[in-house]
């Protein structure tokens, strides 16, 4: 990580509270119910700042329902948080009008969720040249440049299968060259490996990572799992909408460069 | 636990606070009784109008008179057949009756089909939605069969409800009508009126239909613990179609061309013109789904944008499903077609211009037009459920897709292309067969304009009104599908 360059995302002071949000089309008429939606309630993000530079990697950590979903569609401007401001290479996306935001996400992001981001109907290739297609690509080229993308990831052989003919680690490989195609400077994985058994998750975890580095991508990634967290540069923990402080890293929990330990077992969702 | 027991869980008022979650389910539950309503409101509305020339051609204004003379009341015979005695336009009308009746159960019959597909789609879209729901339940330990039989429970009341509000729409439709002419006098609230019984087993009929049609529905999905598995593979339909249809269509102009209708006699034209639109819609309905994939085969070489690529694959996925979508448009160009050759007949008749003849064929045109717009709502309405279904069932990878940087604007226009194509491809095709089996009937009273823009302006009229349902859907149901996520943790 080069911290004598400037930050690429930087969020200050997050704050989302999802029953403010849903009160608020309905904020003109007095509620029925008395305070209730204003009652005391924890918060979905509480005064979150985050920051990530070109080419890090960074895992945010936490239980479920600590807030880490909910920072990741933050960061990536797929929600607008109840306060506080994130900055995508100094521009406040809250500023930004939803058709901009819109088409940031589509050539300046990569998504991989943990399942069913691909159209079932289309076949890999065309889901891998869709996020090209958007951005005004014509057909042939982009369906080209989504070969190369299935070559560079040993996949050529499911060109023409639909998601339904595929294996999980199939799918989320497919997904992982969707992501990369536009050529995007962060990546945001939610649980990328969650649907996945062990092995086929260090394998896809490998393939994200190693393409993110070799496109100068930076990664958010959000993970119950401190094995796949363990592929990142950075890890962040998050519990109860906040971001607690990070022990301190010791002699003997050295990070893992090159092969983690393997995964827990089971479902940890 | 009993099936009303596990409904009523499911049907329980929401607290104010989380009322988000259930909009869905209370808007697709909405459109279902919308639908169930229109179908109902239509099925009364033309079975008034039969009742109408039943009531006029039976002398005591009831069926068994009508089927008998000895069933009829004494007095009311002996005036009537003093009043065709007295007056031979009342004569000539009297035996022009039968004729009249006649047409009004061919009308009936040709609205069944649209009503049917109709009906369906609203049973299928009762069960659509639910896929998660069911699937839950499995997972709790319900059987098979309640979670058939709350589904189907579901249709049922939504149908229940949607058949009441059509008895009101009914009455309220009434009162238009009754301005329309036929036999040269307007409807009275007495004809139009199908009496208490009729609107009884109408209520229970279209509430059977939908109960019938949940059932068909469910018994196509496997509903498991782990979820509802309805995405099978779907086979391209098979180019015999191709075959079997051309065979018949050459057969059809081959025996057609032998005719004339004009010169036909009044129960020949009628028997002709039923086979022919029967006929023709029984082609199509075995080519439509064919000539849908090739289209969209075509258009998915090489898609012109993101959108059309979504919308193509989106057909070939299923393209019974895309043909089913607009099917109904299909009868609605037969029935401009022919509606359109009858009202030249009725302009070109000549002669005494209040001769019964003269005015059956005028009001051949009028009863055609108003069948035409009835299925012409048949059709835009179940073609709008049907989008409304399957926009539903793809919330899912559409909301991915926004996540993802997908415009809005983007996915409407790939959920419009995909009714779009299919629909352009059942116009062209139904176009080109009514008109390719009418003109040897007709000779070439079919290039004359007057039936040319009545025909072109029926089409268009069906047209305008499917894309209406389309978008209204489309609009709806992607509100729908957005208000049931929620980007939390």
């Amino acid at each position: 990580m080069n911290n004598t360059a400037q930050p690429i995302l930087t969020a200050t002071d997050l704050t989302m509270d999802y029953a403010a949000q849903a009160a608020k089309p309905r904020a003109a008429q007095p509620a029925p119910g008395g305070p209730g939606a204003f009652a005391p309630h924890p918060l979905a993000l509480n005064r979150v700042n985050f920051t990530l530079y070109p080419g890090e990697t960074v895992a945010v950590m936490g239980p479920s329902g600590s807030g880490k979903s909910t920072l990741l569609h933050a960061l990536a401007g797929i929600i607008t948080p109840t306060a506080g401001a994130v900055q995508f290479r100094g521009t406040n996306l809250a500023s930004m009008p939803d058709s901009a935001r819109t088409a940031l996400r589509r050539n300046a992001f990569g998504f991989v969720f943990q399942s069913g981001q691909l159209l079932p109907e289309l076949p890999a290739v065309e889901n891998i040249a869709l996020p090209l297609m958007l951005g005004g690509m014509p057909y042939a080229q982009a369906t080209s440049q989504a070969v190369l993308w299935l070559e560079r990831f040993g996949l050529r052989a499911l060109m023409n299968q639909r998601p339904g003919e595929m294996s999980g680690g199939q799918m989320q490989r497919v997904a992982i060259a969707r992501a990369l195609s536009v050529g995007p400077a962060v990546i945001f994985a939610d649980e990328p490996t969650g649907a996945l058994d062990q092995t086929t998750g260090h394998e896809v975890m490998r393939l994200l990572m190693d393409a993110a580095r070799a496109n100068n991508a930076s990664v958010v990634l959000v993970t119950h799992d401190p094995n796949v967290a363990a592929y990142c540069s950075h890890t962040v923990q998050m519990r109860d909408g906040m971001i607690t402080p990070a022990a301190p890293r010791t002699a003997a929990q050295p990070r893992p460069q090159t092969r983690p330990a393997p995964m827990q077992g089971g479902d940890a969702r | 636990m009993s099936t009303f027991a596990l409904w009523r869980l499911f049907h329980r008022p929401a607290p104010v606070a989380s009322r988000t979650g259930t909009r869905a389910a209370d808007s697709t539950t909405l459109l279902a009784v919308v639908a169930f309503a229109a179908a109902t409101t239509i099925f009364l509305t033309v079975l008034g109008g039969l009742h109408g020339f039943i009531w006029r051609a039976s002398p005591d204004h009831t069926i068994p008179c009508l089927l008998s003379k000895s069933n009829c009341d004494a007095a009311a015979l002996a005036a009537h057949n003093h009043a065709i005695a007295a007056s031979k336009a009342a004569s000539d009308q009297a035996s022009l009756s039968s004729t009249y009746i006649m047409l009004a159960v061919f009308a009936c019959l040709l609205l069944l089909v649209p009503f049917a597909a109709l009906a369906g789609s609203a049973a299928r879209l009762a069960a659509s939605r639910r896929d998660a729901r069911l699937a839950a339940l499995r997972l709790a330990g319900a059987t098979t069969s309640q979670v058939v039989r709350l589904t189907a429970f579901d249709s049922a009341l939504q149908a229940l409800g949607g058949a009441l509000i059509g008895i009101a729409g009914y009455f309220a439709l009434m009162p238009l009508i009754m301005l329309l002419t036929f036999q040269n006098q307007h409807f009275t609230f007495a004809q139009l009126w199908v009496g208490p019984i009729a609107l009884v087993a109408t209520v229970a009929g279209v509430t059977l239909l939908a109960l019938v049609s949940a059932l068909l529905t469910l018994r196509r999905v496997a509903i498991t613990p782990l979820g509802v598995s309805a995405r099978q593979g779907q086979p391209l339909p098979s180019s015999v179609r191709l075959v079997i249809f051309l065979v018949a269509l050459v057969g059809a102009l081959a025996v057609l061309s032998n005719m004339q209708l004009i010169n036909a006699g009044t129960g020949v034209m009628i028997a002709i013109i039923f086979g022919l639109v029967i006929g023709c819609f029984a082609l199509i309905n075995l080519v439509g789904s064919f000539a849908v994939t090739l289209r969209a085969r075509s258009r998915a070489r090489r898609p012109k944008n993101a959108a059309t690529m979504i919308a193509m694959r989106r057909i070939l996925d299923n393209p019974k499903r895309a043909w089913r979508n607009v099917s109904g448009i299909g009868l609605a160009v037969f029935i401009a077609g022919i509606t359109s050759v009858c009202a030249l007949f009725g302009s070109s008749a000549g002669g005494d211009v209040d001769s019964a003849a003269t005015v059956m064929m005028q009001d051949i045109g009028t009863g055609g037009l108003l069948t035409l717009a009835f299925a012409g709502v048949l059709a835009a309405v179940s073609s709008g459920v049907m989008q409304s279904a399957s926009v539903i069932d793809q919330a899912n990878e559409y909301h991915m897709l926004v996540l993802e940087g997908t415009s809005e604007a983007t996915l409407r226009r790939a959920r419009f292309a995909e009714v779009l194509t299919p629909l352009n491809t059942v116009v062209v095709l139904a176009a080109a067969c009514s008109a390719l089996l009418l003109v040897p009937l007709v000779g070439n009273a079919f290039t004359q304009p007057g039936p040319l823009i009545s025909f072109v302006g029926g089409v268009a009229l069906c047209y305008a009104l499917v894309i209406v349902g389309a978008v209204a859907a489309n609009r709806t149901a992607a509100r729908v599908a957005r208000a049931t996520t929620r980007a939390d943790d």
